[in-house]
C-alpha cells in the first residue's frame, strides 16, 4: 500500500517534469502539454492529500481545476492557432517580434 | 434568504453586464453600431452603486466571499480601472476594428474576475477569480489577431502566466494538505496553533504561492512576461491590465500573506524585501534604457509594484493603508497615461517611441500638458498623487524599521524621474519632426475620461485626507 509520502513525491516529480518541458522543449504544443502535466500532478497531490486527510474535498477540488485546465487549454490553442497563420512556425525561438 | 447573497451583488452586476455585451455582439448585424461600451458602464455603476450599499456592512456570501471594507475599497478601484478602460477604449476599438461586443465582454468579465479576487477569502476561489481575470486577459492581449506583435505578446503571456499559476495551485494543494482548510481565516488559525518551528512542507506552500502573486504583480524576477504583453496589447487595454490586475493581485497577496501567513511572518519577510527591492531597482534601471513609450511605462509599472511590495512588508497600520491608496493613485494616473499612449496612435503609425512625442506641445498643448501632469504624478512630484502615495509608503517602512529599503526606494523613484522628464523634455523641448503627429478628433466619452483621471491626480495629491481615511477605515475590518 503506497503510503501519502509516496504520492507526493510521485505528483513533486511530475511537477518537475512539466516544469522542466516548459524550458527545455521546443515546440508551443509540446510547452503547452508540459504545463497540463504541471495541472496534473497538482491534481495528484489533491487527491493524495484528500485520501490522507479523510475528506473528499480534495476529488472535488480536482474537478474545478480540470475545468479551468480545460479553458486555459482552449485560449492557449487558439493563440497558438493564430500565432501559427503570421509565422508558420510553433517554433518559440521564431518568436523575435518582442525582446523577451 | 437572500441575504447570503448580497456579498455576490457587486461582481453579479458586472458580470450580467458582460453576458448583455455577448448577446448583444450574437444579435448585431455586422457593422451595425451598438452601445456596448456604454452597456458596460451602465453594469459597473451597478455594482458601485451596490458596493457603496456594502459599506459597513460585512456581508459574507458561501464563507467564501467577503465583502468587507479593504474588499469594497479595491473593488471600487477596480470598477473605476473598469469604466475609465472602457471609456478610453472606444476609439480604440473603432480605429483598429475590433470586435465590439468580444472586447468590451472580455474586459467586463475580467472585471469581474478582479472583484471576486479582491473579495475572496477562500484559496480555491482565490485562484478561480485568478483564471477568470488572467485567461480574459490573455485573449484581450491578443484581441487584434491580424498583427504578429500582439499575438506573440499573448502567447508569452499566457505561456508564463499558466505556467505561475501552475505553481499557485500547488501551493494551495499543501497549504490545504497541511492545515486541512483552504479558508484564509482557518489556515490562519492553524498556523497560529501549530510549534514554534513550521513544518517545511508549509514553507514549500507558502512558497509556491508566493511565487504565483509575484507573476501576476509582475515581481522580479518574475516580470519577464511584463515589457512583452505590455508592448503588444492595445494601450488601453495595457492600461487595464496594468491597474487593475495588479490591484487585484495585491488585494489577494496583502490578504493571504498578511492574514493568513501573517504568524509566518519572519519566514516570508526577508524573502519580500529581496523581491521588493529587486524590483524597484531593477524596474527604474532598465526602464531608464527604453525607447519605446509603452515598454518604458512597463517598467515604470514593475518598479511601482516593488513600493507596493514595500507597503506590504511593512505591514504596520500606516502600510497597509498606504497600499490601498497608492494603488488607487497608481491605477487612475497609469490609466490616464495609457489612455492617452491609445489617443495618441494612430492606424498607420504606431507611435509608440518617446521620439515621437517630439513637439507634441505645439501640435496639441492639452494632450501634452495632462501627459506631463500623469507623468510627474508616477514620478512622484508634489501636488500629484503619485507624492502623497510614495510618501506614505516610505513613512511606514520608516516606522516598520525598514529604512533601508525606504532608501532604495527613495533612490529608485529620484533615477525614474529621469525617464519620466525625457518625454517632457521630449514634448516640450525638442522641435517637431517632419512629420509630427496628428490626433483626429478625441470622442467626447475619451475626452471627458482624460479630465476625470486628471481630476483625481490632483485631488489625491491636493486633498488626500478623505481617501486616506477610508483606506485606512478599511484596512481595520480585516487584520
Amino acid at each position: 500500500m503506497p503510503s501519502l509520502n509516496d504520492y507526493l513525491v510521485l505528483s513533486a516529480l511530475l511537477f518537475a517534469i512539466g516544469a522542466g518541458g516548459v524550458f527545455m522543449r521546443r515546440n508551443l504544443i509540446t510547452i503547452l502539454l508540459s504545463i497540463e502535466i504541471m495541472l496534473n500532478a497538482v491534481n495528484l497531490t489533491f487527491v493524495a492529500f484528500g485520501r490522507a486527510l479523510g475528506t473528499a474535498d480534495g476529488q472535488i477540488i480536482v474537478f474545478f481545476v480540470m475545468t479551468v485546465a480545460a479553458a486555459e487549454a482552449a485560449v492557449g490553442l487558439a493563440i497558438v492557432i493564430a500565432l501559427f497563420r503570421h509565422r508558420e512556425s510553433l517554433n518559440p525561438d521564431t518568436f523575435k517580434a518582442l525582446k523577451w | 434568504m437572500f441575504n447570503s447573497l448580497s456579498a455576490i451583488v457587486p461582481m453579479a452586476c458586472v458580470t450580467a453586464a458582460a453576458i448583455a455585451a455577448m448577446t448583444a455582439e450574437a444579435f448585431r448585424a455586422p457593422r451595425e453600431r451598438m452601445p456596448i461600451g456604454p452597456l458596460g458602464i451602465v453594469g459597473l455603476i451597478g455594482a458601485a452603486i451596490s458596493t457603496f450599499l456594502l459599506w459597513n456592512r460585512n456581508a459574507t456570501s458561501f464563507d467564501m466571499v467577503v465583502a468587507d471594507n479593504f474588499g469594497l475599497f479595491v473593488t471600487w478601484i477596480l470598477i473605476l480601472v473598469g469604466i475609465l478602460s472602457i471609456a478610453f477604449s472606444s476609439p480604440v476599438v473603432e480605429r483598429e476594428g475590433l470586435p465590439l461586443g468580444e472586447y468590451y465582454a472580455l474586459m467586463l468579465f475580467a472585471t469581474a474576475g478582479m472583484i471576486l479576487m479582491a473579495m475572496a477569502s477562500d484559496l480555491l476561489l482565490i485562484f478561480l477569480a485568478l483564471e477568470v481575470l488572467s485567461l480574459a486577459v490573455y485573449v484581450l492581449t491578443g484581441i487584434r489577431r491580424d498583427s504578429a506583435v500582439a499575438t506573440e505578446a499573448a502567447m508569452k503571456y499566457f505561456l508564463l502566466g499558466a505556467f505561475a499559476s501552475a505553481f499557485f495551485l500547488y501551493g494551495i494543494a499543501f497549504t490545504w494538505g497541511v492545515t486541512g482548510s483552504t479558508n484564509l481565516t482557518k489556515i490562519g488559525a492553524a498556523i497560529a496553533a501549530q510549534s514554534m518551528a513550521p513544518s517545511p512542507m508549509l514553507l514549500f506552500a507558502m512558497g509556491m504561492l508566493f511565487v504565483g502573486f509575484a507573476f501576476k504583480v509582475s515581481a522580479v524576477p518574475f516580470h519577464m512576461w511584463t515589457p512583452d504583453a505590455y508592448e503588444g496589447a492595445p494601450p488601453p487595454v495595457t492600461g487595464f491590465m496594468s491597474t487593475g490586475v495588479k490591484a487585484a493581485a495585491f488585494a489577494a497577496f496583502t490578504r493571504v500573506f498578511l492574514a493568513a501567513f501573517e504568524p509566518l511572518r519572519g519566514e516570508w519577510a526577508d524573502v519580500v524585501w529581496a523581491v521588493a527591492a529587486a524590483t524597484m531597482i531593477v524596474g527604474t534601471v532598465v526602464g531608464v534604457s527604453q525607447s519605446s513609450i509603452k515598454r518604458m511605462l512597463a517598467y515604470s509599472s514593475i518598479a511601482h509594484g516593488g513600493y507596493l511590495l514595500v507597503a506590504l512588508l511593512a505591514g504596520n497600520d500606516l502600510g497597509k493603508g498606504a497600499i490601498l491608496f497608492y494603488l488607487a493613485t497608481y491605477a487612475i494616473t497609469n490609466l490616464g497615461a495609457f489612455g492617452l499612449i491609445g489617443l495618441i496612435e494612430s492606424r498607420e503609425r504606431a507611435n509608440d517611441q518617446i521620439s515621437d512625442y517630439a513637439g507634441l506641445w505645439q501640435q496639441h498643448p492639452w494632450l501634452a500638458a495632462l501627459m506631463a501632469m500623469f507623468l510627474l504624478s508616477l514620478g512622484g512630484f508634489p501636488p500629484f498623487g503619485g507624492f502623497i502615495a510614495k510618501y506614505y509608503v516610505f513613512i511606514a517602512a520608516v516606522q516598520a524599521g525598514y529604512t533601508w529599503l525606504a532608501i532604495i526606494g527613495v533612490l529608485t523613484s529620484v533615477v525614474s524621474v529621469f525617464f519620466y522628464l525625457r518625454v517632457i523634455v521630449m514634448m516640450y523641448m525638442t522641435p517637431a519632426s517632419a512629420t509630427p503627429i496628428r490626433v483626429p478628433s478625441i470622442p467626447a466619452i475619451a475626452a471627458a475620461a482624460l479630465v476625470v483621471t486628471a481630476v483625481i491626480v490632483l485631488y489625491l495629491g491636493v486633498l488626500p485626507a478623505q481617501v486616506m481615511d477610508w483606506a485606512a477605515a478599511s484596512i481595520g475590518t480585516i487584520f
